[in-house]
């Protein structure tokens, strides 16, 4: 009944043994004790699962583990060096952009994703981009600076 | 000087670990053998429970326990809070965590299951066999209140939980002597805050040692203690409370009863039991908010002058509230605060809580304050306009002026400070209303959108100060200095995302003249602090603040008097300066923290670090303190003070409508806010921001829906629209106002809940501005707009002229 | 909130799929795509299927090509991201990449897909008045072997279409444009990311000033997109006036009859159809010139 599957983790190669219902976020947290990836809401509305899974973000909440057999994944604690945080993270920080918490990891995966694709992105496509997410204390408001910060520093940093 | 932390926006000490996906919430939490709690919940709004068959569920692999009514009885459930002071027309005499005999809402928890995993245990849910009675379910306040009503709890004869009446001066006379008597009716529907991270608890019962220790997500942890060991009969100091991260709360993790399932099945299975509920059992179990009506008369005179206002207010409670949430008090609250910041002197006020078959209600920021102010905001927007008067003009008419403060309003809440007319006058200044009403024609002229401009302006009574009250008048803190000259600042407060480690050790600096570095903040935990009351009503900034402030200067004493005697002056020669104590007339002779503090915990005497006074009655660097309001109130006799701080702010909020659809978007916001003392300014404003999202489109978009059989519609995020990116509200300009507190050691008022008041009644009002009629039904629901916006035109209210 | 056990078929090739669709039990088999709509309701167990045949990995189902004369075949697991952001897509069917590009959020785009759009057959979707109006065709794979079906004929009923037990639909094909023609979609709702409350497209294909060509389409207001024959025939062969389509508008209402729930009521949906068919047509014929 259960299956194993290898995945590439923040990359590292795990394995895990899964039942074929066993949801994917279910897999990084409980098993692989990545718990920064969140269970929010069932229906894949709030974001707070959000990984980045073959370079695209997706909600792990909505897939099996068994689906991602074979695939490379990012989670929140791959983001971070050594100590350091990553443009993105700090972004966050400073522009006042965390508050309770439990959506910040999905939103700072989802942000730093944009910032590859659009890295001078308008203030219209950074909401769109987070319209997967629901943070309920902050209005946005500095989420949003957060991240247009954030896809500066990324810019520069790479430039 | 040292640099002054408090009042400079340094970043947050948490955000890091949030960031980094580091910070431990209860659900990332595993214990050794832990099981998992999955509850059955009631298919009926009402119905009589007359078996439960769990025989097949408990032969499925990894079943280890079930529970059911039978089984909860020699619990029953200890009072959220203790009610003895409220004059509860009908108590509810024992009420439990699972339905005993009978369910009284669709969604109310029936039996549970822990299991080896979660699959498994919702596997076992399946397979639960309950037979019900459906009896017929009471569906509205109206329905409750009608003759042939069905009785939910039939020993009161009716269905009236609470019924309180409130008078202050003389209103008959008052309305004789008013030019004009308005009629308002004021309401909002049901809807509530469903914070990301819903409920979650883990309980470890130890059967050896009879211990219990509980990690939940909670906004307090002292009170869950007693309350965990009274209902389940373990001695409270074998119960231990932590409460780690916690994913949002608003007033809604203030109610125990749910958590207090998996505690039961641990100490039954003698192993960990994790229970998380899921976000569907966020909305079905409750607790819910707001849901009441005001039907009131306003008597004026025609310049604007408020005589005297008479209301009848009911709440729809859901099923009883004494238990499970601790809603009725938001009746008496809202008797208590609802003046705002008007020299009112008559009125005459019931205020009734009605039961019916739905979920509990509990707070919601802001606890039936903000309903007090949402209904006089609105009042004085509609008075004047029944007046052609200007919203500026009737509320500088009657506010109370900055030279009353001290001010003892007629329903007994002291207010602290602040400059009312003031903030008022800055806000209009910075929307530029002539400007924004040039806007307003044109856009009018233009046709596709209709924009309204409202103004609203609020008190926020904070940080609940009731001695020998349902809440207890003190905080306290333990704050020790280290050996290695760094400190620890203990208390079993919780934060829910309020950055409140963050500002506590900015205080905690300033008063050592130390970084906040240098202060680590342990924060949530029943065991390694004095009692705490918890995070709700704004507390922060004005008790725990007050705690953190009074435990340092009480250890600062003593730091300066073993200084003194190391430098061998007198205490009252010394000062603290850079981390150092130096002789004031002569700084170079100093020592700092560091070497004190290592000299106190391993040389205390026999280099005569301290003085003898101390060696052998207090030799440590540690200290304990409480702090209390100075302005508590004698006795629960009216008229009573309720809340220690009182900011104030006023906002003006502009309002687009599309005339075709009806919705409603906010493209800006002004607001001034005035909370006194800023510790962390860019974490107040952001709090602010973050509150008036969820009010606004509170009020806009969220709404609780049971249809006629008493079932919940709106279960999940899909129906019940939490507000996304693309819903934040447009450019918000924000000022800080600072008039301290005489009453808080820094002059800081609480501010939590700030966000929520005001926003709601400028949107509202700006609703009625662009529309020119009163509105009465919310959600404002692009739907439930478009019917406005007919009857405005059938009305020929829409270009009404402005008088302001 | 987990689903119920199932047996997991992970298959590679759509011949693969399909032998495992023949092995419906009493509760039946589902296929996984995106999972958008299947994921949450086993979630919440109101769908507790006995297999589940994992179609993601079927390479040869994910592609966008031109077909001989100038449409596109556009394979049914392709993403809804990599439609919108296809160059191909964004040259010959704009209207595509536009719709696809805002649909739901990028979580949403970057694992659902337009064969699993369609299939689901979600009143509320966004994708469903555009197939409907574009004619466009839906290549089906089953035990018998392929057939197509145009989007008329495959919506049948409230999440039900016209793939019999045991089939797959593997293709979308979509017409070439015709020119000269502006296309538009809008839907309402209360939250940007949401499904709408109704949902409206309009194709026109303007002669001068004269309507040529006409397509309207609403969603969310039947238990399938419905065509707004009334509408189109107002206008067809008529010189474009706002007072016409303001009168073609409002006729897209009659004879509809959609239900309450608990986003909004009968009475609502009907006038807001009137009020974004308006808006789809006013924007079709602006993109049209």
């Amino acid at each position: 009944m259960k299956k194993t599957i290898t995945m590439t983790v923040n990359g590292q190669i795990m394995k895990a043994e899964v039942e074929p219902r066993t949801l994917l976020i279910d897999c990084l947290r409980d098993q692989l004790g990545l718990s920064g990836a969140k269970v929010g809401c069932v229906v894949g509305k709030c974001g707070a699962c959000t990984i980045i899974l073959n370079g695209l973000t997706v909600k792990s909440c909505m897939m099996f583990a068994v689906q991602a057999d074979g695939a490379e994944i990012m989670t929140i604690e791959g983001l971070a060096g050594d100590g350091e945080l990553h443009p993105m993270q700090q972004a966050f920080t400073d522009k006042s952009a965390v508050q309770c918490g439990f959506c910040t990891s999905g939103m700072v995966l989802t942000a730093t994703q944009l910032a590859k694709d659009h890295p001078n992105a308008s203030e219209e496509e950074i909401k769109d981009a987070i319209g997967g997410h629901i943070c309920r204390c902050t209005g946005y408001v500095a989420i949003v600076d957060a991240i247009k910060e954030g896809c500066k520093r990324m810019s520069e940093q790479q430039g | 000087m040292a640099k002054k932390w408090v009042g400079t926006s340094i970043k947050r000490k948490e955000d890091a670990s949030m960031l980094t996906g580091e910070a431990t919430y209860v659900d990332d939490m595993q214990l050794p053998g832990m099981l998992h709690c999955a509850i059955l919940r009631s298919d009926y709004a009402h119905a009589n429970i007359k078996s439960i068959d769990v025989s097949e569920a408990r032969k499925l692999p990894g079943v280890i326990d079930i529970i059911t009514g039978e089984d909860v009885k020699e619990y029953p459930l200890a009072a959220a809070v203790e009610f003895a002071h409220f004059d509860l027309k009908s108590p509810v005499k024992q009420a439990y965590l699972l339905a005993v005999d009978r369910a009284l809402y669709a969604g109310q928890p029936i039996a549970a299951v822990a299991a080896v995993d979660k699959y498994i245990a919702e596997d076992a849910l399946d397979l639960i066999q309950v037979h019900y009675e459906p009896l017929t379910p009471v569906v509205s306040m109206e329905q409750a209140l009608s003759e042939d009503a069905p009785l939910i709890y039939e020993e009161w004869g009716d269905n009236v939980q609470m019924q309180v009446p409130s008078k202050a001066g003389d209103v008959d006379a008052a309305f004789a002597e008013a030019d004009r008597v308005i009629k308002v009716k004021i309401g909002e529907h049901r809807y509530c805050a469903f914070p990301l991270e819903g409920r979650a608890a883990i309980a470890d019962y130890k059967p050896r040692t009879g211990k219990l220790h509980t990690w939940i997500s909670s906004q307090a942890s002292s009170a869950p203690r007693a309350n965990f060991a009274k209902t389940l009969k373990i001695p409270e100091q074998n119960v231990s409370v932590t409460v780690p991260h916690v994913g949002g709360a608003f007033g809604t993790k203030l109610n125990w009863s749910v958590e207090t399932i998996p505690c039961l099945l641990s100490k039954r299975t003698g192993r960990p039991v994790k229970y998380v509920e899921n976000k569907i059992e966020t909305f079905t179990i409750g607790p819910h908010a707001r849901d009441y009506v005001f039907n009131g008369e306003v008597a004026c005179k025609n310049d604007g002058t408020i005589l005297g206002v008479k209301a009848d207010v009911m709440f729809d409670l859901g099923i009883e509230s004494s238990y499970r949430g601790t809603a009725i008090a938001k009746c008496v609250i809202l008797l208590k605060t609802f003046l705002g910041q008007y020299k009112i002197k008559n009125y005459s006020f019931l205020s009734r809580a009605i039961v019916t078959n739905k979920a509990f209600q509990c707070s919601y920021r802001a606890f039936g304050k903000e309903q007090g102010s949402r209904f006089i905001e609105r009042i004085m927007n509609i008075v004047a306009r029944e007046l052609g008067i200007s919203p500026e003009e009737i509320r500088l008419k009657n506010y109370i002026q900055p030279e009353e403060f001290p001010y003892r309003t007629t329903s007994g809440a002291l207010y602290d400070s602040g400059d009312y007319p003031g903030t008022l006058k800055r806000v209009l200044e910075m929307a530029d209303i002539p400007s924004l009403r040039k806007e307003q024609a044109r856009l009018e002229e233009e046709g596709r959108y209709l924009m309204g401009i409202g103004i609203a302006s609020f008190v926020q009574p904070s940080g609940s100060a009731v001695p020998d009250g349902y809440l207890n008048g003190m905080e306290g803190a333990t704050l020790k200095l280290l050996p290695e000259g760094g400190f620890i600042l203990s208390t079993a407060h919780c934060t829910l995302g309020q950055g409140i480690e963050t500002t506590l050790s900015q205080v905690v600096a300033d008063e050592f003249t130390v970084t906040p570095e240098d202060v680590r903040v342990i924060i949530g935990d029943s065991d390694k602090a004095p009692y705490s009351s918890g995070g709700f009503a704004s507390r922060g900034a004005a008790w725990v603040v007050g705690a953190a402030v009074t435990v340092s200067r009480k250890l600062k004493e003593k730091v300066l008097r073993f200084g003194a005697h190391v430098l061998k002056v007198e205490a009252d020669e010394v000062e603290l300066k850079d981390g150092k104590i130096q002789v004031k007339r002569d700084p170079a002779k100093s020592v700092s923290l560091h070497e004190l503090a290592t000299s106190v915990h391993f040389w205390p005497g026999a280099i005569g670090v301290l003085p003898d006074e101390f060696l052998y009655t207090d030799p440590s660097l540690d200290a304990t303190a409480y702090w209390t309001a100075p302005n508590p109130p004698v006795s629960w006799a009216a008229p009573i003070n309720l809340y220690c701080t009182h900011p104030n702010g006023a906002e003006v909020s502009t309002i687009l409508i599309d005339k075709e659809t009806g919705k409603i978007t906010v493209p800006k916001r002004f607001v001034v806010y005035d909370c006194g003392t800023l510790i962390n300014p860019d974490i107040v404003k952001h709090q602010y921001i973050g509150g008036a999202l969820q009010g606004i489109n509170g009020i806009l978009n969220e709404e609780l829906c049971y249809d006629e059989n008493g079932q919940l519609t709106t279960t999940t995020y899909m129906d019940y629209l939490i507000p996304g990116s693309h819903e934040m509200l447009g450019e918000t300009v924000f000022e800080h106002q600072e008039t301290p507190s005489p009453f808080t050691p820094l002059g800081c008022k609480g501010m939590g809940e700030a966000g929520t008041f005001c926003s709601v009644s400028s949107v509202m009002n700006a609703v009625e501005d662009a529309l020119g009629i009163t509105i009465t039904k919310t959600p404002l629901k692009p739907q439930t707009v478009l019917d406005y916006v007919k009857e405005a035109m059938e009305k020929g209210t829409l270009n009404r002229r402005r008088e302001w | 909130m987990r689903p119920a056990e199932f047996e997991y078929h992970e298959s590679r090739t759509v011949e693969e799929a399909l032998s495992f669709l023949q092995l419906r039990g009493d509760e039946g088999v589902k296929v996984l795509a995106g999972g958008l709509s299947l994921v949450p309701m086993m979630k919440l167990r109101l769908a507790q299927p006995a297999h589940l045949v994992d179609i993601t990995k079927i390479p040869t189902l994910s592609y966008i090509e031109e077909s001989g004369n100038g449409g596109l075949r556009i394979g049914a697991l392709t993403t809804y991201a990599a439609v919108s952001g296809s160059e191909l897509v964004q040259k010959r069917c704009p209207i595509l990449a536009e719709v696809t590009g805002i649909l739901g959020d990028p979580q949403i785009r970057n694992v659902g897909t337009i064969g699993g759009n369609i299939s689901n057959a979600d009143p509320a979707s966004d994708i469903g008045p555009m197939a409907l109006a574009l004619d466009v065709e839906m290549g089906i794979a089953g035990p018998q072997g392929r057939r197509t079906v145009k989007a008329a004929d495959f919506y049948v009923d409230l999440f039900t279409t016209a793939l019999d037990a045991g089939e797959l639909l593997v293709e979308i094909v979509i017409p070439p444009l015709p020119s000269q023609t502006g296309f538009s979609y809008t839907k309402l709702n209360q939250r940007r990311a949401d499904m709408g409350i109704v949902n409206a497209f309009s194709s026109v294909t303007l002669d001068g000033d004269i309507v040529k060509d006409v397509k309207v389409t609403v969603g969310a207001v039947a238990a399938t997109p419905v065509r707004a024959l009334q509408t189109e025939k107002i206008l067809k062969g008529n010189v474009l006036t706002d007072e016409l389509i303001v009168e073609a508008a409002n006729a897209a209402a009659d004879g509809i009859k959609p239900e309450t729930d608990v986003h909004a009521t009968a009475e609502y949906r009907t006038e807001m159809v009137k009020v974004l068919v308006k808006r789809t047509l006013t924007q079709a014929v602006k993109r049209a010139r």
